[in-house]
């Protein structure tokens, strides 16, 4: 059987600032050319992502949303800076907070980190840099840690903000933390399917991928359940983006798991966090004390055609 | 045309009411009368009145694409 490799620290920076989206100045060049107007952006919004605002970060950049959650972390955590090998930056853009992996470095004053940058698979980068770190994790002889860094930053207006009718994009910052030495810890990862198609090789928003993200969706989500050895009626929740729940309700009823272990308890709240939504519905579930909860299962797409389906067992 | 087929009729009419009448050889994705999300409560929907699960590893779009092409696959 693998080492077990478990989640020790779960942190997630979300901004107080809301965007309220039927009033942004940009509104009308940033929906173009999904909806036909204003009306029906905002009425779908509303019904299918249950969203009239979004949250925006206006004061901190992204390095600085970063260092906020990671002096966090130090302060509450009596760390080892011996045992942190990896620190993997992976933000929804590839060069996002650029260069920061050494920053932290020194601030932890670990004197033997490597640093990694996992990118090109946008929102899924924080599924990939977990199933990465826990692979190079299981590989250490010693008690060993990574610390994976993740986040989104856009500009003031809803400029970039809309990805088709999947979601709306907010800002965020997360930090996600790793070890292979057994300890107080908030759940274990288990197995991890990644899949990527190459049917999308750059990224178009006026094509309607939903019939693309079904199919790799399900598979991805059905090779997981083999590779773990789970029923559908074991798996007691599925965390998602903070986006299009339909999609991932109908990929659930199609793997024979109950929607109602589908999590949407930060839908409408915040908008689409991009790499942050992992590490935010984890923790609002692992910190919800329901100890009924074992098995749950996080789903998620980027939107150059990556799928990642992750076990995690608390 | 089938009691099932006549409701999925209805329903993608109340939602673009605008779209003229049409038979059952309409393209109903091609021609915009559904967007993505609708498509998906379109496969909701048809599970319902047809009481099977779409197996969406195996989704096809031609499957959906008319009334008739969804009355094959679904209702006969």
């Amino acid at each position: 059987m693998d080492k077990p490799i478990y989640i020790e620290y779960l942190d997630c920076y979300v901004p107080e600032t809301e965007l309220e989206l039927a009033s942004c100045p940009d509104l009308a060049d940033s929906i173009s050319p999904y909806f036909a107007d204003s009306v029906d952006f905002l009425k779908n919004a509303k019904s299918a992502l249950l969203l009239d605002n979004i949250r925006i970060e206006q004061r901190l950049d992204l390095k600085e949303m970063v260092m906020s959650i990671a002096d966090r972390y130090m302060q509450s955590q009596r760390v080892d800076a011996r045992t942190v090998k990896y620190i993997i930056m992976a933000t929804d853009q590839s060069d996002g907070a650029k260069d920061f992996g050494h920053h932290i470095l020194q601030r932890l004053g670990t004197p033997r980190s490597t640093v990694f940058r996992v990118t090109d698979n946008y929102c899924a980068n924080v599924d990939v840099a977990i199933g990465l770190a826990a692979g190079l994790l299981r590989a250490e002889q010693k008690p060993s840690r990574a610390i994976i860094i993740s986040g989104t930053r856009l500009g003031k207006g809803l400029t970039g903000r809309v990805v088709g009718t999947y979601g709306i994009l907010g800002d965020s910052a997360a930090i996600t933390v790793l070890s292979n030495e057994e300890g107080p810890h908030l759940a274990e990862v288990r197995e991890q399917v990644v899949i990527t198609r190459n049917e999308l090789a750059e990224i178009d928003l006026t094509k309607d991928n939903t019939l693309l993200h079904l199919q790799s969706y399900t598979i991805c989500l059905r090779e997981l359940l083999a590779k773990s050895g789970l029923l559908p009626s074991m798996v007691d929740q599925v965390v998602f983006h903070n986006a299009n729940e339909l999609l991932i309700l109908q990929v659930a009823k199609s793997c024979k798991i109950n929607a109602k272990a589908v999590n949407n308890s930060n839908q409408g709240k915040f908008g689409h966090l991009g790499t942050c939504d992992l590490v935010l519905n984890l923790k609002t579930i692992l910190e919800g004390g329901d100890k009924a909860i074992k098995n749950i299962v996080a789903l998620h797409l980027g939107v150059m055609g990556t799928y990642a389906a992750t076990h995690f067992v608390q | 045309m089938n009691s099932n087929i006549l409701k999925i009729k209805e329903w993608i009419v109340s939602l673009s009411p605008e779209t003229p009448d049409f038979d059952e050889n309409f393209n109903i994705i091609g021609s915009g009368a559904l967007d993505s999300l609708q498509f998906l409560q379109l496969i909701n929907l048809v599970e319902e009145l047809s009481g099977r699960i779409v197996d969406t590893a195996e989704i096809n779009i031609a499957d959906f694409l008319t009334l008739d092409a969804i009355e094959s696959k679904f209702f006969n």
